[in-house]
């Protein structure tokens, strides 16, 4: 990608994994991608997808008893942040990188006032003094009324847009470089998150702060995010620019994903969907994971994991259809030759 | 063609629902009024779409119509003809005939029992015999696209996938040959790509067996691409109702307007200009008054803060509640028209 910016965070070969009675599961295999200094890069994928898990690798919130970074780097401003200890990540968190989740009303403590929570996620990295003032500065910020009046308010007292304020004030109160959201708006109504959204714009602007925005939505990331990162079953699968990804999506995987999306700007009925579900990834497929579901698929697909590769303007996909020797060498096994991957399919 | 348009096969014609808060010696403290005067009707084979935020009531009506609860004043028709609950075997037939599906699937199956016997117990309710039952459930299953039968059949439903547990909910719904399904957000807790799955099944199934649906969900993007007609709420009440072409194209209700062009659009080229309501939805406890809508609508005068808005047709049984839905209307919207 553009090397002229900084990253602020890079994601190198990133692999985690989880031990589970039933077997280890690598939720996050091999992922490497980067968020520019004050950029925004949405992490898209299904249920099942990693994309989470990613997220949680970086801020490493997982117990750590079962849970481990297992492989690659995760560079913040130059620093790695795999192997340093939990004390040290502590500090990280909430003062360098923030993150904000799905669910507001599980994320607040319900028997501390706003205020006191907002304030103590500053207090952590820089003690109590001018801590109720940074709180209600950054109340006001996310655009609550009267912010000394919410600081003492408790989180039942709010509404659920409110509440996802405050969530994200305490998660700006320290001027975060990152800002790592994970389906934000889910749980919110769409006239709400309309107002979330825009506040997250806002914020990016006025803070200089980078967004990773991890979401299913499709529509979210379009109207948020420079770049698009899409997940499968634990792997990156494709990456590029929003408008590239969008307009021409490089991977079987990103093309299916689009066409079951639909517009409310038009009339259009699904006519298409992907057959099949996200694989188990206790037992995943062997080779590239989306096989068994691609249109596409040739037999190195069911063998060979395929590796990033160049795929159009500024992207990048992990499918073998861009590896012109694969495909000069190998028939498709099922249905016509596979058509030039260019433009939205219908 | 009635002036009412095709027959309509289920109806609700001034629908309450209030609900007691706060009781004291003397009887509730205030009522929630969480559906106020809606009639709303589902064409024969069409798909009638309910949508809104959360309180806003889609639910609840959902629920009356279903008969699932009693209407606090209204009617439910079936047929024309008004529901008598009084009577055990008009309340059975409408049963047969008016079929749910819910968006959690997991909650709507019993987890104890297998698939053959869920779907089983709608066709016992449809009056096959028993030896008949679980060839009459495979060919269901087979019909929602649970392929072979044979490996569905048997199993639990935590031994399937969100989408087929979908599917099993609607084969219990058509075992006893419904004529309108009422699917209260079926497609909500799926991905994206099992939702197309689903979304495909719910239109053949209405192509084959001429379903109607009553389809209430918050997402406009399926509604848009699913439904004949829309009906919008908002605080219990409906703003607006019409051709779902004419609603999406020329929205005549700020509040229609406003969810439009609040929901985010997956294809990154498109600029538009977003209204962004202010405030929350009010408490159905305390609406306010005149039209209820008034305190977060951008284009509001002071006519809006004290009279209730008529109900204004703009052409083509396309109805808004709205003191300026005819002005609106005239003038070609300038955020959604430009299609």
């Amino acid at each position: 990608m553009n090397s002229s910016r900084t990253h602020l965070l890079i994601l190198d070969h990133l692999t985690t994994r989880i031990a589970t009675p039933l077997g280890t599961v690598t939720p996050v295999d091999d992922v490497s991608f980067s968020v520019p200094a004050g950029g925004a890069v949405g992490l898209v994928g299904e249920s099942g997808s990693g994309k989470s898990m990613t997220a949680f690798s970086i801020m490493r919130l997982f117990p750590t008893t079962i849970a481990r970074v297992a492989g690659g780097r995760v560079l913040f401003d130059g620093r790695d942040l795999a192997p340093l200890g939990d004390g040290e990540m502590r500090q990280v968190r909430g003062r360098d990188i923030a993150m904000v989740f799905q669910d507001p009303a599980t994320y607040l403590n319900p028997v501390l006032t706003i205020g006191e929570q907002v304030a103590e996620a500053w207090a952590m990295h820089y003690g109590w003094d001018g801590a109720r003032a940074r709180a209600e500065e950054a109340l006001g910020l996310v655009g609550l009324p009267d912010p000394a009046e919410t600081a003492r308010r408790h989180p039942h007292e709010l509404s659920g847009g409110m509440r996802q304020r405050a969530v994200i004030a305490q998660a700006i109160v320290c001027r975060p470089k990152l800002l790592i959201a994970d389906e934000p708006t889910t749980a919110l109504d769409v006239t709400i998150q309309a107002q979330i959204l825009d506040l997250l714009r806002r914020l990016r602007a006025e803070l200089g702060m980078a967004l990773l925005l991890i979401t299913h939505d499709l529509g979210v990331v379009a109207e948020m995010c420079e770049t698009v990162a899409v997940m499968y079953a634990g792997r990156l699968v494709e990456i590029g620019p929003a408008e590239q990804v969008f307009a021409a999506p490089a991977h079987p995987y990103t093309q299916g994903l689009l066409s079951s999306a639909i517009s409310v700007q038009q009339t259009q009925q699904v006519t298409r969907a992907m057959e099949g579900s996200v694989p188990d990834l206790r037992d995943p497929p062997r080779g590239c994971r989306f096989h068994p579901r691609c249109p596409f698929v040739m037999p190195t697909c069911t063998l060979h994991a395929p590796p990033m590769l160049a795929a159009g303007a500024g992207q990048t996909a992990a499918c073998w259809l861009h590896d012109p020797e694969v495909v000069a060498r190998e028939k498709p096994l099922q249905g016509p030759p596979a058509p030039p991957l260019r433009g939205r399919p219908a | 063609m009635s002036p009412d348009g095709p027959g309509m096969i289920l109806e609700g014609r001034g629908l309450r629902r209030y609900y007691p808060w706060g009781r004291t010696v003397f009887g509730p403290r205030a009522w929630v009024k969480a559906v106020e005067d809606v009639s709303i009707g589902v064409g024969a084979g069409q798909t009638m779409a309910l949508v809104g935020e959360s309180g806003s009531g889609k639910t609840t009506t959902g629920r009356v119509l279903l008969a699932l609860e009693r209407a606090t004043a209204g009617e439910v028709f079936f047929r024309g003809a008004p529901l008598r609950r009084g009577r055990r075997e008009d309340l059975l037939r409408f049963r047969r005939a008016v079929q749910p599906v819910f968006q959690d699937s997991t909650a709507s199956l019993n987890p104890r029992k297998t698939v053959a016997h869920t779907v089983g117990l709608g066709l016992a309710a449809a009056g096959i015999a028993p030896r008949e039952r679980l060839r009459a459930a495979g060919a269901l299953l087979e019909e929602v696209g649970l392929e072979p039968a044979g490996a569905f059949l048997h199993r639990f439903p935590h031994q399937l996938s969100g989408g087929q547990r979908q599917r099993v909910n609607i084969a219990r719904a058509l075992a006893t040959a419904p004529e309108v399904i009422v699917a209260d957000e079926p497609v909500s807790a799926l991905d994206l790509s099992v939702r197309a799955q689903i979304l495909l099944l719910l239109l053949r199934l209405q192509r084959e067996r001429q379903l109607a649906y009553l389809f209430i969900s918050h997402d406009l993007a399926v509604v848009r691409s699913i439904a004949h007609r829309v009906a919008v709420m908002y605080l219990g009440r409906i703003v607006e109702e019409g051709p779902a072409e004419d609603v999406f194209r020329r929205p005549a209700h700020p509040y229609t307007e406003a969810l439009i062009s609040a929901t985010p659009v997956p294809d990154p080229r498109t600029k538009r200009e977003r209204i962004i309501l202010p405030g929350d939805v009010p408490s159905p406890l305390r609406p306010p008054p005149g039209c209820p809508f008034h305190p977060r609508c951008p284009v509001a005068q002071s006519v809006c803060a004290t009279t209730f808005p008529p109900a204004v047709d703009v052409g083509g049984r396309h109805v808004a509640v709205c003191h300026f839905a005819a002005e609106r209307a005239g003038q070609f919207s300038r955020l959604t028209g430009a299609l």
